[in-house]
């Protein structure tokens, strides 16, 4: 690679004096490393490699960069309060930037997909097994009695525990974890999701597949630098290790593993055993949408950010009256940066909402109402906000590192969340 | 060595590198890896946006100067008055951790 290709691959995403500043010191480290390699010995052509890679892969210098330089304010004493209230009227476009992230180089782990809405759902187990040992990944495997209170055992769905027998267990080792150090995924039991109409029903499978939910909340315990980048075939980097979930043949989006991101953050998975279970979580949008919300991030296109607000339209959900007078509803969305740099939250987007229709199952009013109630304390306790004047909402930078307190937490200087009707 | 034991004590290690003189990237690179023998090594990206994060925080003031050798100039880095005492606070609460996990493990023979 020649300098100038580095130097611009390694602050790509980065705009105006900043980059011009970047690009600058980077050439002038560059630059005097080059100059007494060269008084070695060296050949120019020989110095510059070695010099550059000295510095690192210009991809990785480019993620320090724009994590520093596109968000300016990175801690969590940030606070949307009354930005909904920020209301104005704003043009709105269709376009949204269409972001592929298939790399030849990473392999890709099938999912299985539920027949009717193609959303990934569980992970074959097999496929992650072999990509990650064929990435240096020590992978140990065993049968293991399933307890729910068991360290990194599923507990996502309301599982038929009480008779579930022996089943597969993965113990991860990756290169960054020190001797002995594992963590642990368990499959779920040869178990295979088919709908039905509108209900999931689980049917016997010759294969395993273990959840989203469960190796990222295990990961996040083992504190591994994780990041999740793109849209149609994330890619997971476990420190070294990286993994494209879905394949070219079976491609998958990525609404799931995001909001598994965001919700880890509004819950204290991190600091607790408790694994997020259906009916604990925080409702998707509905149906029918009403506002569009625009806010100008200047971030990287395709990078993904998350949207927490009190819920605004519950009729369409099938609950109690009794909930849905209750005021501490949290809706979540999802949306990608566009070409322009805007973030634009549509209420209704449509992988979020197929994603929440296709579960029904929503319909423990109390367990629901109490996850509600304990998302808006979160919130509160994390300083967005207070009893008397609640957070009105917050905004969660998704793309990027998924380890424990790394997701970011961010308000773009200036910016304000613009709504207009739809 | 442990990347997480770099990255966890990253912010403390630049200050205390900036401490008695202004350097520039790659003199604290080298400076680093010179009194820890090669023990902590900046690679993929970590140095230059750790660098600028502290300046954004204040606590280093970066300025480009020119090198004798010529060629484009290098951003030199000094310690403010606020990176100071973040540095000593940082540099105590490590002590004080330090001594505390050294009782508990007692000295290597």
């Amino acid at each position: 690679m020649n300098l100038e290709t580095y130097l611009k691959q390694a602050t790509r995403g980065i705009w105006g004096k900043r980059r011009t500043d970047a690009i600058l010191e980077l050439r002038g480290n560059i630059e005097a490393r080059i100059w007494t390699l060269e008084h070695q010995g060296k050949t120019q052509a020989e110095a510059l490699e070695i010099a550059l890679s000295e510095l690192g892969d210009a991809r990785a210098v480019n993620a320090g960069m724009t994590q520093v330089h596109t968000m300016p304010n990175v801690t969590r004493n940030i606070l949307l309060a009354g930005l909904i209230s920020s209301v104005a009227a704003v043009g709105w476009t269709s376009s949204t930037a269409q972001i592929q992230t298939v790399v030849p180089s990473i392999p890709g782990v099938c999912c299985q997909m539920f027949p009717t809405i193609q959303q990934p759902q569980f992970v074959r187990m097999n496929d992650l097994k072999s990509e990650f040992e064929a990435a240096g990944v020590t992978v140990d495997e065993s049968m293991q009695r399933f307890e729910p209170a068991d360290e990194g055992t599923q507990t996502y769905y309301d599982w038929p525990l009480a008779n579930a027998s022996e089943t597969r267990t993965l113990d991860l080792h990756f290169p960054e974890m020190v001797d002995g150090e594992t963590v642990r995924v368990q499959a779920l039991s040869g178990l295979s999701v088919t709908a039905d109409g509108q209900n999931p029903k689980f049917v016997a499978d010759e294969d395993v597949f273990i959840s989203p939910e469960s190796l990222i909340a295990q990961l996040r315990k083992a504190k591994l630098p994780m990041t999740l980048e793109g849209w149609h075939n994330p890619t997971l980097r476990i420190g070294q290790t990286a993994v494209m979930i879905g394949t070219r043949e079976v491609p998958v989006t990525a609404a799931k593993w995001y909001s598994n991101v965001l919700l880890n953050e509004i819950y204290p998975t991190a600091t607790s055993d408790v694994i997020f279970t259906w009916n604990q979580q925080l409702v998707g949008v509905t149906t029918l949408g009403k506002h569009i919300y625009s806010m100008r991030v200047n971030d990287r296109p395709g990078t993904v950010y998350g949207l927490l607000m009190p819920l605004k339209d519950v009729q369409s959900i099938s609950i109690s009256p009794a909930v849905k007078q209750d005021p501490n509803w949290v809706e979540y969305q999802l949306a990608r940066v566009n070409g322009q740099g805007v973030l634009q939250f549509v209420d209704g987007s449509s992988e979020v909402i197929e994603f929440v229709k296709s579960f029904k199952g929503i319909t423990n009013d109390l367990e629901f109402l109490k996850a509600n109630r304990f998302a808006a304390d979160r919130l509160n306790a994390l300083g967005y906000g207070s009893a008397k004047r609640p957070a009105k909402a917050m905004l969660v930078r998704l793309t990027g590192r998924l380890d424990t307190n790394t997701t970011e937490i961010v308000v773009p200087a200036k910016s304000r969340l613009m709504a207009s009707p739809r | 060595m442990d990347a997480n034991l770099l990255k966890g004590n990253l912010d403390l290690i630049l200050l205390a590198t900036l401490e008695a003189e202004a350097k520039y990237g790659l003199e604290i690179t080298k400076e680093v890896q010179d009194r820890t023998d090669g023990y902590f090594q900046f690679k993929e990206g970590t140095l230059y946006p750790a660098l600028h994060r502290l300046e954004k925080q204040g606590f280093i003031a970066g300025e480009f100067q020119y090198l004798p050798r010529g060629g484009s100039p290098v951003k030199f880095y000094k310690l403010t008055d606020a990176g100071q005492k973040e540095l000593t606070a940082r540099r105590k609460t490590f002590n004080a951790f330090t001594k505390a996990v050294q009782n508990i493990l007692g000295s290597e023979s």
